[in-house]
Parts: C-alpha cells; structure tokens; sequence
C-alpha cells in the first residue's frame, strides 16, 4: 500500500512538473489569463457601448420648460 | 490429482494475466489517445475549460496542460510497467474525476463540448453517452486496481 502512494506521489509530481514546464514553453497562454470576453449567442463578440452613460448626479433637476396638460387646468 | 490442479491454477494465471494486458493497452490506449492532441493544442482546450463553470480563472491553462501530461504519464506507466501501480491508481483518479466533471454538466443542463480528445474528435454537446463510456473506462480501471491485490502483472 505504501509503494502503491509512493509511486502514485511520484507520477503525479512528474505530470504536474511537466504540464507546468509545458505552459512556461508557450507564450500564447499566460499562468493567469485574461478576463474572457462576454459573447453573443451568435458567437459573436458584444460591442462596446458607443455613448457613455453620464454618471449620476445629485444636482437638483431643472424643471420642465412648458407645462404638461395635466397641470394646465 | 494436485498436478490437474496446478495445471488448471497455472491456465487461469495465464487467462488473467492476459485479460490484464488487454485492459493495459486499452485504458493506456484511450489516455495516450485523449492526451496528445491536447498536448499538441493546449489553448484549444483551455478555451473549452471554463464552460465547465467549475474552475477558476487562474486556473485554467494550468489544468489545460497539467490534466493531459498526468494522462500520458499515466498511459505510459501502464504500458511500461514501470510504477505500474502508481499508474493504475492514477488512472482510476483521473477517469473518476472525468466522470464526475461529465456527471456535473449534464446534471446541471450544461450543453458543452467536453474536449475530451481534445481536437482530435469533431465538437459535439456532452450526453449521457459520454458518461458511460467514462463510467466503462473507469469501471475498467477499478478492474485493473483490483487485479494489484493478488500479484504484480509484469
């Protein structure tokens, strides 16, 4: 039982120190990758919002230029 | 009387280490096959990783080139004979942490590519045929960890 851990112990640091050698030798994968990109169900990638969104404010609003009907009675 | 018996106990022995061999080659067979073309495109299989919603960013070409090494070493320990057992062991690991991630998606609706051989087999979703032919590989396996007990398969 103990040579069946020991030789388990063994082929798994041998496996993880490969695969880890296996990804230093590529440049296309990163340790860490980056944030994926949302996609459509098209597959198609999301564009980016073309008009940003003001931030909210807490100034007061200004009030309507002309009165709506309901109030003109 | 005793040498039918040792004749008939040496056939047995014969029968069995030869079913042994054939479940050596077929289990090492199906890693080595799942495992080279993954080796030969890692990014293609992290790319198919995070559908699985189990692993963490950080992880993920990690697992994409440590999974299909530990399946190589695994298939080449079995067919080497060298730290066969550690290798028996470590293939009933992984094919029962294949069929569990398998189990998971399909339990939970997931309708993914499992990438299981990697590129080498056209992109189909993951279904319950998947989970058996895990289940019979691993069952195959569990046959092979059992076979440890009674004497070394050289």
């Amino acid at each position: 039982m103990r040579r069946d851990v020991r030789e388990l112990l063994a082929l798994l640091a041998a496996g993880l120190v490969l695969g880890l050698v296996h990804l230093a030798l590529r440049p296309d994968m990163p340790w860490v990758p980056e944030p994926r990109v949302e996609e459509t169900m098209c597959g198609e990638v999301e564009p980016a919002p073309a008009v940003e969104v003001p931030a909210a404010s807490f100034a007061p609003v200004e009030p309507m230029s002309s009165p709506g009907p309901e109030d003109v009675r | 009387m005793s040498q039918v018996s040792e004749t008939m106990s040496a056939r047995a022995s014969h029968w069995r280490r030869g079913g042994v061999w054939v479940l050596r080659i077929v289990v090492a067979g199906v890693l080595l096959a799942a495992a080279v073309p993954k080796l030969a495109d890692p990014a293609a299989f992290a790319a198919k990783l995070p559908n699985y919603r189990l692993f963490p960013e950080f992880l993920v070409n990690i697992v994409a080139t440590t999974a299909p090494m530990l399946e190589l070493v695994a298939a080449l320990a079995l067919l080497s004979g060298r730290l066969y057992r550690g290798g028996v062991w470590l293939s009933v690991g992984l094919m029962a942490m294949f069929t569990a991630l398998i189990g998971s998606a399909l339990a939970r609706g997931i309708d993914l590519d499992c990438g299981c051989f990697g590129n080498a087999v056209q992109a189909e979703p993951v279904g319950a045929l998947d989970l058996v032919r895990n289940v019979v590989l691993l069952g195959l396996t569990v046959v092979l960890a059992i076979d440890l007990g009674r004497e070394p398969a050289q």
